[in-house]
């Protein structure tokens, strides 16, 4: 090698202002015609830098500045005019330009139950604007005395699922996204994320005649059963109807796994769907941060 | 005699009591001078005459050296009896996981004078009171003027650890050349094997036991001193159990017979002593592995070959120290490769690299565990085992409004192979079928013209190959479906 | 000596808004006990039914001995009552520090003993979560009323060869973790007496 441009393999960020230095080594010297840095050409991606640009800095040593990136153009080469008309390569560069990461925003986690006694933590974010650099995202949480190892979103820059979430210990969540031209973190949100589950939709919905014909029972399975309050909705419509009607929420709003339903036209067909979820416990000051959801609505029972 | 040289003769005497009494023993030939010795036992030695008859004369002194009687003897060979002399047990170990003990011993640090048969007894003896279990017989030769070390080891019905265990041995020679009677040694001192039934531990035996499904298995418990037994326990109640039996002070054994199968994690035997303590031993009861079965061995690209097969019957053995492990061994190259995907899978698998310039292989797939092993073999001709990758990247070049060239691709040199590849053209009618035969190459595309196509038609495509020269053998999996409407008309 | 004027209000108000800080922790952690007193049942239950006879014999409960690290819970009633709030608290803390390390160890035997459990390893895995978890909500009911938790001693599972000596282990781990959730809903429970929300 002749020479060398120091940076090596520099991220620059777009609209800042870059140098690059070539420095000829002593091997050089065995190019005919006695070698000066003031030979030296210097080009983006096979056009020539304007010798403005060029600062001589001695025998051996040229600088090349850019105010404005937008014309730098990977590869960045050094080059010499052996002889007045051959160009020898000397050197090159790539030059990466991006933009460092920002905040990543509206960071929102649901604590979605996957089977009876498991819960899962997914989380989205917005990643912010386009950083045209490879930018790696990670989903932070940790407990009071207790961190735990990042979850890096598998796909896409935008999503993770914590696959543990647990009951009754809040839990500290943020988002970091870092690149070469540096690091940025999202809002923390605190929670507990026993104060907002989705739970999975009641099963086993059936429904059964009574005596009156203008009366149903309706019946179902939930499948949490921690010592945490819960509340229903239920619907239900005529078969064929697009109509639903439902039960005043008030009614329903304690632990159950059936209803009566009356005032119902007698003989006839009638649809119902359930839908759960857990009860504000009063006490959690967090769950403000990640308020409880709705289960799907039940698959449909007739009766 | 023990030795055919010497002869030791014992006698009694008619007076109620020997007190102070000495003897005078004489012997000699016919006609020769006697040698004599005086003595105070009742027992001397002489030179043992094995062609003729020994004369034999005591004379009897009472304590004032008056002679009270005299008694002469016409002795031959045949009035002799041989008593071999009494083994020397040298060395008694223990193999507890094998529950067997081993016994050296020689013939009692003498040399015999020539070859001849031996037949010797060995006895085992344990509990308290001690008992015999087990009186063995065994043969061997004694090579003459030769110090021979004789080994012999027996398998115990229970653990060795269970309690104390002595050996004793003696033996009997066929000395064909003596006339007079042959007897049995004496018995060697016994040999201690101690146990751990010492009364300073409580613990059962064995220790994590792999145990075949039907055989019988033996459960002891040791306990400590001040500690009394109460109950044997063991958890597959389907088993017929032996009410306890005591072996020791500090030391009980159970019996089962006809073991099931134990649960995964093993069936536990515990002891229960007072007061208020218990220990326990854990037994896995499966099955030795089964003959690997449906081995097939097949490459796709000449570059691997995979083998599959099924392990038969379950050993309902599990976890890295008790589950079968498979080793396919090939002999032509005398390569292996050891199995280490997934525990119990529907079917094993195992890939072996294409070795340049051998098409015969002679595969063995060895399965071991610790109830036994088993193998299968398979010869094979790889060129007769060619099971193509399903075809990918099928695409559609020359494009017209009746004639197509369609083209895919096939992963692995199969260069030394004929294919056959079928065309499945579909239009939404009844599909139809193309049967190409294409040569193996190595650089991995194949194509193939379809012409007398509808102009401006749908049609979907789909392509399976195998090989067909030398060998047909499977068929590849049918492609992804390629969809392609041909062009219009002009 | 000049007499400050207290705004008795904002005194009132601050300190009654760091008491209604410790109550509501104290009553997550009281949620929490009372999940745990629920998931240690089911992880005796599953743990005895995948170890064989004796484990689950009616008659089988040898005594569960002293583990370096892991304070008994038994206590007299009236010891118990003479702890003072932060000698409860630490010692729940210690016990809670270090159950998970036990739990651990259980699991990789388990994983080992009994590969196909994989309900059993899954618990053992979510024991040993909410003990870290309630490990921490202490220290923080400890940290909001004004006491320093000790740190925790490093702990050392017994690791046996004997396959039945680990079933044992294992058994008398769970049996622990048991004890250490009942006896840490009862703490709470009288604590939240103390702090009511």
């Amino acid at each position: 090698l002749c020479g060398h441009i120091v940076p090596e393999s520099p991220v620059v960020p777009i609209g800042s202002n870059f140098t690059a230095l070539c420095v000829l080594s002593d091997s050089c010297q065995n190019i005919p015609g006695n070698v000066h840095a003031n030979q030296i050409i210097w080009k983006t991606k096979n056009k020539v830098v304007p010798k403005e640009q060029y600062t001589i800095i001695n025998q051996t040593a040229s600088l090349v500045t850019f105010n404005d990136t937008s014309t730098l153009v990977s590869p960045l080469t050094c080059n010499i005019l052996v002889e007045g008309s051959i160009e020898q390569n000397i050197y090159g560069i790539q030059v990466q330009l991006g933009l460092p990461p920002e905040e990543p925003k509206n960071l929102s986690c649901i604590v979605t139950q996957t089977e009876k006694d498991k819960y899962a933590l997914p989380c989205t974010w917005d990643p912010g604007r386009n950083t045209f650099l490879n930018t790696k995202y990670y989903l932070r949480h940790k407990w009071v005395y207790e961190n735990f190892s990042d979850c890096i979103p598998s796909d896409g820059n935008n999503s993770c699922t914590i696959e543990n979430a647990m009951f009754f210990v809040n839990v500290d969540v943020w988002v970091e996204a870092k690149n070469d031209l540096g690091k940025a973190e999202s809002e923390h949100i605190k929670f507990d994320p026993s104060t907002c589950v989705k739970l999975l939709p009641p099963r086993k919905v059936s429904v059964n005649v009574s005596e009156l014909p203008t009366v149903l029972k309706l019946s179902w399975d939930n499948r949490f059963d921690l010592d945490l309050e819960l509340e229903f909705n239920i619907r239900y419509k005529v078969i064929d109807s697009l109509d639903w009607l439902e039960v005043p929420p008030e009614d329903i709003a304690t632990r159950r796994t059936s209803f009566i339903l009356q005032d119902l036209k007698p003989h006839t067909k009638y649809v119902c769907q359930v839908r759960s979820k857990i009860k504000r416990w009063a006490e959690a000051t967090w769950s403000d941060n990640c308020p409880a959801r709705w289960s799907d609505w039940s698959k449909e029972a007739v009766g | 005699t023990h030795d055919l040289q010497n002869v030791l003769c014992s006698w009694t005497t008619a007076s109620a009591t020997d007190l102070g009494l000495s003897y005078k023993f004489c012997y000699g030939l016919r006609y020769s001078s006697p040698v004599c010795e005086k003595t105070q036992d009742n027992r001397a030695q002489m030179t043992l005459n094995s062609f003729g008859t020994t004369f034999v004369g005591i004379e009897t002194f009472n304590s004032s050296a008056n002679l009270i009687s005299k008694n002469t003897f016409r002795l031959r060979e045949e009035n002799i009896s041989y008593v071999p002399i009494t083994p020397q047990i040298r060395n008694l170990t223990a193999n507890s996981s094998a529950r067997t003990l081993n016994l050296e011993w020689n013939y009692g640090g003498l040399l015999v004078p020539f070859d001849m048969d031996a037949t010797w007894q060995i006895r085992i003896l344990r509990k308290d009171p001690i008992e015999t279990v087990a009186l063995e017989t065994y043969d061997s030769k004694l090579p003459g003027n030769t110090a021979t070390i004789l080994s012999w080891s027996w398998t115990s019905d229970i653990p060795l650890e269970c309690t104390t265990h002595y050996a004793q041995i003696r033996c009997y020679l066929h000395l064909e050349v003596f006339s007079g009677t042959k007897t049995w040694s004496e018995w060697s001192p016994l040999a201690k094997m101690p146990g751990q039934d010492t009364g300073s531990l409580i613990k059962m035996f064995p220790v994590d036991e792999v145990a075949q499904v039907g055989t019988n298995l033996t459960f002891c418990c040791v306990w400590k001193r001040g500690q009394s037994f109460k109950k044997i326990g063991y958890s597959n109640y389907s088993a017929a159990l032996s009410p306890p039996v005591r072996l020791s002070n500090w030391s009980a054994v159970i019996y089962v017979q006809n073991a099931n199968k134990s649960i995964e994690a093993g069936d536990n035997a515990w002891c229960e002593v007072d007061p208020g303590d218990f220990t326990g031993t854990t037994t896995f009861v499966g099955y030795p592995p089964d003959t690997p079965q449906n081995l097939s061995c097949e490459t796709s690209d000449f570059k691997e070959i995979t083998c599959e097969w099924k392990a038969g019957r379950p050993t309902n053995l599990y976890s890295a120290e008790r589950r079968t492990n498979y080793t396919l061994f090939e002999s032509i190259s005398g390569k292996n490769v050891t199995y280490n995907g997934k525990e119990n899978p529907e079917y094993y698998r195992c890939n072996f690299l294409v070795l340049n310039n051998q098409r015969i292989y002679n595969f063995t797939i060895h399965g071991s565990n610790p109830l036994g092993q088993s193998e299968s073999s398979l010869l094979i001709n790889i060129n007769y085992r060619v099971h193509p990758q399903t075809p990918t990247a099928l695409t559609v070049i020359n494009n017209s409004p009746t004639h197509i060239t369609l083209a895919w691709q096939l992963s692995g040199n199969l260069m030394p192979i004929m294919l056959q590849c079928l065309v499945r053209i579909n239009s939404g009618g009844a599909p139809e079928d193309l049967n190409v035969q294409l040569n193996g190459t190595e650089n991995l595309t194949y194509s193939v013209s379809i012409d007398k196509l509808r102009p401006y038609t749908k049609y979907v495509f789909q392509v399976r190959c195998s090989a067909i020269e030398p060998f047909f053998w499977k068929w590849s999996r049918w492609s992804e479906n390629k969809h392609h409407t041909t062009l219009e008309a002009p | 000596m000049e007499v400050l004027p207290v705004d008795l209000p904002n005194l009132r108000t601050s300190s009654s808004h760091s008491q209604q800080g410790i109550a509501s922790r104290i009553s997550q952690a009281h949620h929490l006990s009372v999940s745990m007193q629920r998931g240690s049942e089911q992880l005796l239950t599953e743990y005895v039914l995948r170890q064989g006879i004796p484990f689950g014999n009616a008659d089988f409960n040898p005594h569960v001995p002293d583990f370096p690290g892991l304070p008994s819970p038994a206590l007299s009633q009236e010891a118990w009552k003479d702890l003072s709030d932060a000698e409860r608290l630490q010692q729940d803390v210690m016990a809670f520090s270090n159950l998970p390390a036990f739990l651990s160890a259980v699991k990789r035997q388990q994983e080992m003993l009994n590969s196909l459990a994989s309900e059993l390893h899954r618990q053992l895995e979510t024991a040993g979560m909410q003990c870290r978890g309630m490990a921490s909500n202490l220290k923080s009911i400890m940290t909001a009323m004004g006491l320093m938790p000790e740190p925790a001693v490093p702990v050392e599972p017994p690791n046996p060869v004997e396959n039945f000596s680990k079933k044992l282990v294992g058994y008398y781990v769970c049996q622990l973790y048991r004890e250490w959730a009942n006896r840490s809903e009862e703490d709470l429970a009288l604590l939240a007496t103390k702090y009511p929300l």
